[in-house]
């Protein structure tokens, strides 16, 4: 995997729905961080996704 | 994060109610706080982790002793005791105030560990409300792992960079750049979800996708009790390897103090040698002495026997001996030697009688003679004594010169071995290469479990394909085959998102520790961050790695601290003026250090003190009167909002009483006092 690719070619490459997965899964994961294990964390990113791939 | 204020209810060397304003304008961001040995400078430290994580420092002694002693002393048993440390901050636009206390009835003469009890509270536009569960809010704000980067004691700074705490201070990093989030949901999250989607196909569902499932499920067990037994292999080899590095360390601490022993073994070899020479010399001028010391008495004597002879000589006062006796006969006798009569005023008897007056000169002049070549002898002979005690006195004083020049010599060896455990070396050689073979055993089996683990990856990746490019028929199954490829579609993205991330950060990290370590170390040396995120030290005049002495770890520390601190608030800045939604990490954190100067010597002490207003936006420093001398003062004085002095009273009046000098005026320092505590006095500027 190169490291010269940024941050934006890598959010190009995905489809719409998986750059807007993308960037809720890391609000779920920022706003869990400070929880060891967070019980719903997995349950709401399954909840987002079959939003978006219905 | 900002803080406000610092408040102290009877915390361990604190008595009573002491209170701190932490507050700070842009312009001068630093907090200075003076404190003698003992003051509680590194409990006020404690005092800020205290109330936000409940923990101290592994140096603090007596951590169970959190009510003050005295306020435990007064206070009788059955009665209840109490103490606390209130923190408030600012952090994005909210006021938080978080009140740890710890409240117990009396029941022992010593304190015993108690379970503390914390409320935070949150206060926006006036309206205040408890936070429900206050610990995670602050891990929120500002998690535990980071603190090591904003609340630190500058004397223990350079162990961030060894042994095990490499990996923490790694974690810290990715904790505060941002980068944690993104490997909990690679590592965790999201698998999970893509595999309870996968088993929501129902048993009406597409069989083969099922059994798709079912295999990688099987699998992925697999993995995680693979997983498991690389981690036990990790930490079994991170143990042997610590064994071996102790040997490593006693066999050079042996290796070092043979020489040095050799060294010393020679040194006594020739101090011996001298010792025995000394007193050879030394009984001989003790001989000299006894035999002809008499010869240093008769200096004068000798001349002035032979002036007052030769006077009598010339005089001829000189007795003649017996040859006057024998004419003296002849004259009573009236009958010279050659039969002549000697009668009285004859011309005979005058012409013996003048002989008489010379008789036995020439015998006085022959001893004469001897008396004049031996009292020659004994001038000589006092020049020669002499000559023989100055040859001796310079013997002795060279062979004491040279003993003293071994004993310094060899005072300097002990005291380069002193603390040097001197084991046997083949003991130690056999005990590396046990651990070392363990190690290798250890470092094998963790391949051959990581080849393992790569196997499962690409068979559950197989799996995974085969699962996306199933052919299913039921409209269900084919939903769930799409949402299952998006999230793992997802995956692969943060993936690429965590590579791509963690290099930019140690990028700019590395760039960072760079700048701030050239603006303060003065020697050819340059921070470099590996891709592993271990700091290493170059020197780059040498172009090898640099032998690091504890000051430059110390500096190196430091600048890694300041260096995270900036790179926090700019990514922070960053995220503020450009609203992104896949931008994480930064924050604008304070920063308190204990002792920021460690074991600098002054110009380092100088530069650092210039450097550390410009590390982050609010810097608490506690400092000893040593440590605020000259320039770091001017430095560090001139960037303070505010400065406290910890006064201590001491119950010792044998101990003098002390002051600081600041900007000029005598501000308590150490007073006598009725109980040992310290107490906070804010200083005028």
């Amino acid at each position: 995997m190169g490291t010269t690719e940024s941050l934006k070619d890598i959010m190009d490459d995905l489809s719409p729905e998986a750059r807007k997965l993308v960037a809720k899964v890391w609000q779920l994961e920022r706003e869990h961080l400070h929880v060891k294990n967070p019980t719903l964390l997995t349950d709401e990113i399954v909840r987002a996704t079959k939003e978006l791939a219905k | 994060m900002k803080l406000l204020k610092l408040t102290l209810d009877n915390f361990r060397v604190f008595y009573g109610t002491q209170q701190l304003d932490l507050e700070v304008t842009p312009d001068k961001p630093a907090i200075l706080i003076f404190g003698m040995n003992g003051a509680g400078k590194t409990t006020l430290l404690n005092a800020f982790t205290w109330a936000l994580y409940g923990a101290f420092s592994d140096d603090v002694e007596h951590q169970e002793r959190v009510i003050n002693d005295h306020a435990w002393t007064q206070t009788p048993f059955g009665e209840v005791v109490s103490a606390s440390v209130k923190v408030e901050f600012e952090h994005e636009g909210l006021l938080f105030t978080v009140l740890r206390t710890v409240t117990t009835t009396k029941k022992t003469e010593e304190q015993v560990a108690l379970t503390a009890k914390l409320i935070v509270t949150e206060s926006e536009h006036g309206v205040s409300a408890t936070v429900t569960n206050g610990q995670d809010r602050i891990q929120k704000i500002l998690p535990e792992g980071l603190r090591q980067f904003f609340f630190f004691n500058g004397e223990r700074m350079e162990r961030m960079f060894t042994g095990d705490r490499t990996d923490e201070v790694k974690q810290a990093i990715k904790t505060l750049m941002g980068l944690e989030e993104i490997e909990r949901a690679i590592a965790t999250h999201l698998p999970n979800a893509s595999r309870k989607l996968s088993r929501q196909i129902g048993s009406n569902g597409d069989g083969r996708l099922q059994a798709l499932t079912a295999e990688q499920e099987r699998l992925e067990q697999h993995k995680l009790d693979v997983h498991k037994q690389l981690l036990q292999l990790s930490e079994t080899a991170g143990g042997y390897e610590r064994e071996v590095e102790a040997a490593n360390q006693a066999l050079l601490a042996n290796g070092k103090a043979a020489p040095l022993q050799r060294q010393r073994a020679k040194l006594k070899v020739r101090l011996d040698d001298l010792v025995a020479k000394r007193a050879e010399r030394q009984e001989k001028k003790r001989d000299l002495l006894a035999r002809s010391s008499f010869l240093a008495f008769t200096g004068g004597i000798d001349n002035q026997v032979l002036d007052l002879a030769e006077g009598m000589r010339k005089r001829r006062e000189l007795p003649a001996g017996i040859q006057r006796d024998y004419i003296d006969g002849l004259l009573e006798d009236g009958l010279c030697m050659c039969g002549r009569d000697l009668p009285e005023g004859s011309q005979a008897r005058m012409a013996l009688e003048e002989r008489r007056y010379n008789a036995g000169l020439a015998d006085v002049e022959t001893r004469w003679m001897y008396l004049r070549g031996k009292a020659a002898d004994l001038t000589l002979a006092r020049a020669d004594l002499l000559a023989k005690l100055r040859e001796c006195v310079a013997d002795i004083e060279e062979i004491e010169s040279s003993i003293r020049q071994i004993d310094a010599e060899e005072s300097d060896i002990a005291r380069e071995l002193e603390g040097v455990d001197v084991m046997d070396v083949q003991r130690l050689e056999e005990r590396r290469k046990e651990f070392d073979r363990k190690r290798l055993d250890a470092l094998q089996q963790h391949r051959e479990a990581q080849s393992q683990l790569t196997e499962l990856d690409e068979q559950i990746e197989k799996v995974r394909r085969q699962f996306h490019s199933a052919r299913v028929q039921d409209e269900e199954s084919k939903r769930i085959q799409r949402q299952v490829a998006l999230v793992d579609e997802v995956l692969t993205a943060f993936q690429r998102i965590l590579a791509v991330k963690t290099e930019e950060v140690r990028q700019q990290l590395d760039q960072k520790v760079k700048s701030v370590f050239g603006r303060i170390c003065i020697k050819p040396f340059t921070p470099h961050l590996t891709p592993a995120f271990a700091l290493e030290l170059v020197n780059h005049s040498a172009g090898v790695a640099a032998a690091r002495s504890t000051g430059e770890n110390q500096i190196l520390g430091l600048s890694f601290v300041g260096a995270v601190s900036e790179l926090a608030k700019e990514t922070h800045d960053r995220k503020q003026k450009t609203p992104d939604a896949v931008l994480g990490g930064g924050g604008v954190y304070p920063v308190v250090m204990d002792a920021p100067f460690g074991n600098l010597d002054v110009a380092y002490q100088n530069d650092i003190a210039e450097s550390l207003p410009k590390l982050t936006s609010q810097i608490v420093t506690l400092l000893s009167k040593s440590q605020s001398r000259g320039m770091v003062l001017d430095h560090l004085g001139g960037a303070a909002s505010r400065m406290y002095v910890l006064r201590s009273y001491i119950t010792n009046t044998d101990a003098d009483e002390d002051t600081i000098t600041i900007h000029g005026r005598a501000y308590p320092y150490v007073s006598h006092g009725d109980f040992n505590h310290t107490v906070l006095e804010e200083v005028t500027l």
